[in-house]
């Protein structure tokens, strides 16, 4: 039943998001030989900032419900992701949805920071679309080379596909390149140009705060968790355990590993400038189109 | 003899401009065009209704020309119905917005600004209604013509004219292909009816058919902007007064589209051609491709607000002629008909959409440099507040442009993905296509959140003057079409039935209507299942926001308003404006190349071309010239001594004897 999975999905999104993102800042403590905050401690701020004075720099409607609109988009990009609990049909969108849900929540981030009238944000702005265009077009080259193989445009017939007929070169090396953007795809280190804390006081976000703040950044770690479900789910969907409590569990052990790894490679990496990520980004478009061109020779 | 009331349409119009030609005021010139118009358009709407819903073709003769093989005849099938619905609904909203917006032209005379517009609508009725490439081309001219003089109506602006001049030379150098064209086939079949020229391609040769392909594709794309041939299109759409480049960028540059779905589509001979029209199909996809990617990232760089509009336009026509061509090149399979009917669907779907919000965004545009004087968006900021209604109409058009759910530019961009990548199991390229698709509508978004944010949101700006509030009637036009935005939007199945019966197939062939009017593509005939519920998935969305306010809202926090952190620094609002130009730098330096712009010819040109017409610089008078020099050479032998004349008059009597002496003997 469609509607219980998306309930499953909304719940893992809202409530399990902050907990990976402790997971992750606790990894990286320790590669840093430090101790650490608790692992609820993304919890505890978004909770505190709920209840922090909420500091308008503009009367702008646009800025007061872009937070909102930012975390629904991601939301529902949540709902329709296959996390494990999904049956093979029943939701209601496919994989053109589904970028173009998490397009309306960055589009409503960019927007608010226009609107706050901060030339930081701005430029944070600017920065979020320039990553957007370079990072997009590789997640979407891997979603074709799996719509090709499955001839379907539906995520959960992507899975199934791959679940029925075993890794193959073409559907192995567009998760590889999904992997190799998943860094940027979720604005962590080196990636991390939109924000960029010590050069443009976090970007986007510098005018938000108190409950405006809590709702943009669950919203954006909403959007890490939903990007690491699909390249697990989709690229590396086995095993696929029958009854659905174990298939979800089973897919968030594999997220906490991609979450691991990433925590690993922030810590240990240096800011790019936008330019040099766009030449990483090309690479790894190469890799995604060569890719496709599998797919399509049949690979 | 029945008049259909398509012809009464046509009369009204002409009689319109003839009724508001010597108007002295703009205001009582502006309203008789709009109650003109609006009658012609109930009347053209009732016939092309009757066109589209009924799947008939409305007819009626008017001149026959039996000499000439030809027929002044109204032949509005469904297809025509659609565009004829589309030209006037979007012509009457940029009338009545023109009412309003015109009154910044207060110095110029009314008089060649509105009966040239009734002229254009008329024109643009009369090309999508009939079945005859004579009169096709007598209307398309009557269209091209009123649409210069419109373009070229801000006189004192010589970038304006240059604009109309190449616009005037690159289109005619087109249609002029399309004149070979109906010539050649007039020749061989001895009629200019679409349907024997049908027959008259069936019997040529290929390679001659495939010229003859090739001039009309060359005329049509030309007229709809696309990349190589489209290059009048970024100059001439930002010279016109904005309810004309509403109308230009809205509908006219469609019926480029029009006319490759009459002649590709509807022409080409049903047997034997299938690896042609797969040819045609996919020369169609690429060169709509390259105008998609090329437009959005031209858009990408532009500062200049219409004309960010105009490369934009040529981006989505890049969309439109790559569903289009996927639509052609399996036209004539057997097995792949679902996916044919779903490129053209995602054409025809397209169409609409675009003529929709980009006549909204070019309005849009309009009312900001009604309302501060520019087109500068370096110039502009802010008018959120001074403009609220125009700002939300703007963000409707915005959302619709780059795509974003559930507006209908995201509809008829579902149809796109969907074909290009079905078409990509049939044909290894569409597949490539579609990533550029969907990495042109990133740019798109890019191009286009930079128009809204850095006019409407921000900082105002110091360097222009104080903007005014526009006129109601520039509101109104803007409301209704971002309205339908979101309409279509919302239930798009109902859209795409209709257009489905343009095409001439069921649409239960391919989609069922889902449960609440959703999108639903059935793995049939080449198309990959796939789906888009746009309530259901609103609904969620709605169910979503509700659940994020709730969260927002939960600690109860108290609300301050408070200036904005600069670094600990305090500065006026113009300090620290985000402006235009800085906005994607670092990627446009990547892309700086990509659109080779070719200057537009300086008149000295005009100049030369003028000369060959001037038949006193270079025929009659070098002639007067040299018989002046003639007769001043003879005058000299008048010296006034009569004995120098006696001396010439015996010399002449000895020539003359020894003449004779000749002659006789």
């Amino acid at each position: 039943m469609s509607v219980g999975t998306m309930v499953v999905n909304g719940a893992v999104a809202l409530l399990l998001a902050p907990m990976f993102d402790g997971i992750a800042r606790k990894i990286r403590a320790i590669i840093h030989s430090r101790k650490g905050p608790p692992i609820t401690q993304p919890y505890i701020d978004i909770l505190k900032l709920l209840g922090k004075e909420d500091l308008r720099c503009t009367a702008s409607v646009v800025f007061r419900f872009a937070p909102t609109i930012a975390l629904a988009s991601f939301l529902v990009v949540a709902l329709l992701t296959p996390m494990g609990a999904s049956p093979s049909t029943g939701v209601p969108g496919d994989m053109v949805t589904w970028i173009y849900f998490l397009t309306l929540g960055a589009s409503a981030i960019i927007i608010l920071a226009a609107a706050s009238g901060n030339p930081f944000a701005q430029s944070g702005a600017a920065r979020e679309i320039m990553m957007l265009l370079s990072v997009e077009p590789i997640v979407v080259a891997a979603l074709i080379t799996a719509a090709v193989k499955s001839e379907s445009m539906r995520l959960t017939d992507m899975m199934a596909w791959n679940l029925a007929n075993g890794p193959s070169v073409s559907m192995v090396s567009a998760g590889i390149a999904f992997l190799l953007a998943l860094q940027a795809a979720m604005g962590k280190l080196p990636f991390d140009i939109p924000e960029a804390e010590s050069e443009i006081v976090d970007g986007p976000l510098v005018e938000l705060s108190g409950p405006n703040l809590a709702t943009v950044k669950l919203a954006l770690l909403i959007r890490q968790l939903v990007y690491c479900f699909l390249l697990v789910q989709i690229f590396v969907p086995w095993p696929a355990l029958s009854p659905w409590p174990l298939s979800v569990i089973a897919a968030l052990v594999k997220v906490l590993i991609l979450f691991g790894l990433a925590a690993v490679i922030e810590a240990v990496s240096p800011r790019l400038r936008i330019d040099q990520s766009m030449v990483y980004m090309s690479r790894v478009l190469f890799v995604a189109l060569a890719a496709l061109t599998f797919a399509v020779i049949g690979v | 003899m029945a008049y259909t009331n398509l012809e009464l349409a046509f009369v009204l119009l002409l009689l319109g401009a003839v009724l508001s030609g010597p108007m002295r005021s703009w205001r009582s010139a502006g309203w008789t065009a709009a109650v003109f118009v609006g009658l012609s358009t109930v009347l053209a709407w009732s016939d092309g209704l009757k066109a589209l819903l009924g799947r008939e073709t409305v007819r009626a003769f008017i001149v026959p020309l039996p000499t000439f093989g030809s027929e002044l005849a109204v032949s509005l099938d469904p297809l025509g119905g659609g565009f004829v619905m589309l030209i006037t609904g979007v012509s009457l909203l940029a009338t009545i917005y023109s009412i309003g917006y015109m009154g910044s032209y207060r110095h110029e005379s009314p008089r060649r600004f509105y009966s040239l517009l009734q002229l254009f609508i008329a024109g643009m009725i009369g090309v999508v209604s009939v079945a005859d490439w004579l009169f096709f081309i007598v209307f398309w001219e009557l269209m091209t013509l009123a649409s210069y003089f419109l373009v070229t109506f801000e006189r004192g602006d010589p970038k304006a004219v240059r604009a109309g001049f190449k616009y005037f030379i690159m289109t005619h150098v087109a249609t002029a292909g399309l004149l070979v064209t109906a010539v050649v086939l007039w020749r061989s079949t001895g009629s200019f009816a679409f349907e024997a020229h049908k027959s008259g391609l069936a019997l040529m040769t290929v390679s001659f058919r495939s010229l003859l392909l090739a001039l009309y594709l060359l005329a049509f794309a030309t007229k709809a902007g696309i990349f190589p041939m489209g290059d009048w299109l970024p100059d001439a759409h930002p010279a016109a007064p904005s309810g004309v480049s509403a109308i230009l960028s809205g509908v006219m540059i469609k019926l480029g589209a029009y006319g490759v779905l009459r002649v590709f589509w509807g022409m080409l001979p049903d047997i034997g051609t299938r690896g042609e029209v797969m040819t045609w199909g996919a020369v169609i996809v690429f060169l709509g491709t390259l105008s998609a990617f090329v437009g959005g990232l031209a858009a990408m760089k532009e500062n200049d607000s219409k004309r960010l509009l105009a490369f934009s336009s040529i981006s989505q026509t890049g969309y439109i002629f790559l569903a289009l061509g996927i639509g052609i090149a399996f036209a004539k399979s057997d097995t792949l008909s679902s996916l044919a009917l779903l490129g053209l669907l995602g054409a025809g779907f397209h169409i609409l959409n675009d003529a929709i919000y980009k006549s909204l965004l070019f309005m849009n545009a309009g009312s900001i440099l009604y309302s501060t004087g520019t087109r500068d968006l370096n110039k502009v900021g802010g008018l959120a507040s001074v403009m609220p209604l125009v700002a939300a109409a703007g963000l409707v058009g915005v959302a619709s442009l780059s795509g974003l759910p559930p507006t209908n530019g995201f509809a008829s961009k579902w149809l796109i993905y969907q074909s290009s990548i079905s078409g990509g199991l049939h044909f290894a390229p569409f597949v490539a296509v579609a990533v550029v698709a969907f990495f042109v509508s990133l740019s798109t978004l890019a191009y286009s959140l930079k128009y809204f944010d850095t006019a409407f949101l921000g900082k105002p700006a110091a360097e222009t003057r104080r903007p005014v509030p526009v006129p109601g009637t520039m509101t109104l036009a803007q409301g209704v079409l971002a309205l339908a935005c979101i309409a279509i939007g919302l239930a798009p199945v109902w859209a795409v039935n209709v257009i489905a019966s343009v095409f001439g197939a069921l649409p239960a062939e391919t989609f069922k209507v889902g449960r609440v009017g959703g999108l639903a593509a059935i793995p049939a005939g080449g198309a990959v299942p796939a789906l888009w519920s746009p309530v259901t998935l609103f609904g969620a969305f709605l169910l979503c926001f509700f659940i994020a306010e709730m969260i927002r809202r939960c600690g109860r926090a108290s609300v301050r308003t408070v200036p904005g952190w600069y670094g600990g620094e305090e500065h006026a609002d113009d300090e620290v404006r985000f402006r235009a130009q800085g906005v994607y730098s670092p990627f446009n330096e990547a892309f700086a190349k990509v659109y080779p712009h070719v200057p537009i010819p300086r008149l000295p040109s005009l100049g030369k071309l003028k000369s060959v017409f001037n038949l006193d610089s270079w025929l009659y008078g070098p002639l007067l010239r040299g018989g002046g020099k003639m007769v001043d050479k003879v005058s000299r032998s008048h010296v006034g001594v009569p004995q120098l004349y006696m001396i010439w008059q015996v010399a002449g009597m000895i020539i003359v004897l020894a003449l004779l002496f000749v002659l006789i003997r």
